[in-house]
């Protein structure tokens, strides 16, 4: 638990830096009060003092500046070991880690698994994830590909994607 | 036997007097009865709790599975493949599509432990026939995961749900594709032979 604290208080800096580049200055604020309050109240953020006192998480990274800057998701692509992927976010990922510590890197194939599902912090329960697709997909890649495409759009628009379009 | 009987038919006098009053309830109101009575089940049926699968299934296909409305899912996932589809086709996406969604849903409810519900006010106009209602399920740790429910008023005034999105991934969107591609590899009539291959407990490809 206070390992994964430790990460999130990473993601958290990163959400800031990216709030800021898509000029959310609220969102980046929230963020930036986030690591202050934990990485000094909570000692070096293994306690999420800031989520007890009620200021929920940001979730921006790179590759949804990327989206909200413009630029097309490009490729999808399922890269071993590291999971699904969009050209787009996978830049976003490189810069993330060109700048991040180093540390962070072993934890990337299976946080980017359940980004995929739409379950970002539901690390312990990875293998419910697993069952579940195993369950619901005809077809697991495909499965997988659309509901990260899905969860991607989602974050890029904070929640308020364009409706797509309807075949009915 | 006698017991059974009078269970039964007590079962069935319930059915008659609630049916009129159901048809009349409100889209939020569903959703909230509805999920509080699973959750309330999850927490407490000793069965449930044991991972007793048939009594999971009873509990998905008796509480949840009534308030989806399966062939409106079905349609939407076919996207424009339903219409080219005969209506036994149909008839059978419908039952195929309804008894994935039920085996899936029967394993993941189990996983709900210490989760509480939290409900956004509904916003819709009066006599829609349409809306969207927002869900948050909170957990002990880690960040609430929303929980969209799509409704539709049916013909009779009750309203089920045709779509849920969880953090943003469209359950219905996601099976458009898998049909899809289904569909251009072994026609409609491949999609049913997969969807009922799966349903018999095959492996996914």
């Amino acid at each position: 638990m206070a390992v994964s604290n430790v990460f999130n208080n990473i993601d958290d800096l990163f959400s800031g830096i990216n709030g800021l580049l898509q000029g959310k200055w609220d969102k980046a604020g929230n963020d930036f009060g986030r690591v202050v309050l934990n990485s000094g109240m909570g000692l070096f953020g293994l306690i999420d003092i800031a989520s007890d006192a009620g200021i929920e998480r940001g979730n921006e990274d790179f590759g949804q500046t990327f989206g909200y800057w413009g630029f097309p998701q490009g490729a999808y692509l399922f890269v071993p070991l590291f999971g699904p992927t969009t050209v787009r976010d996978g830049m976003g990922w490189l810069v993330r880690i060109a700048i991040g510590p180093v540390g962070y890197i072993p934890d990337v194939p299976a946080r980017n698994v359940l980004y995929g599902i739409g379950a970002v912090d539901l690390r312990s329960q990875a293998q419910d994830v697993v069952t579940f697709v195993d369950q619901a997909a005809l077809d697991r890649y495909s499965f997988i590909r659309r509901a990260y495409l899905q969860r991607r759009q989602y974050l890029v628009y904070d929640g308020n994607p364009p409706p797509e379009k309807e075949e009915e | 036997m006698q017991a059974d009987l009078q269970r039964a038919l007590f079962a069935l006098a319930a059915l008659l007097i609630c049916a009129p009053a159901a048809a009349q309830e409100a889209p939020d109101a569903m959703v909230k009865r509805v999920s509080q009575e699973v959750l309330q089940i999850v927490k407490t049926d000793a069965k449930v709790r044991a991972g007793d699968q048939a009594r999971i299934r009873e509990v998905v296909e008796t509480k949840l599975a009534p308030n989806f409305d399966f062939q409106r899912m079905t349609a939407l996932a076919m996207g424009r493949n339903w219409r080219t589809a005969t209506p036994e086709q149909q008839a059978q996406l419908v039952e195929q599509f309804k008894t994935l969604l039920v085996r899936t849903y029967s394993g993941a409810i189990t996983t709900y432990k210490d989760e509480t519900i939290e409900y956004k006010p509904p916003r819709m106009d009066a006599g829609a026939t349409e809306m969207t209602m927002r869900t948050q399920v909170v957990r002990a740790s880690g960040s609430p995961v929303p929980i969209d429910y799509s409704l539709g008023k049916g013909a009779d005034g009750s309203w089920k749900a045709y779509d849920v999105i969880v953090g943003g991934v469209s359950l219905v969107t996601n099976y458009r594709d898998e049909f899809n591609e289904q569909i251009k590899a072994g026609g409609i009539d491949g999609l049913i032979k997969t969807l009922t291959n799966k349903n018999r407990g095959g492996a996914p490809a």
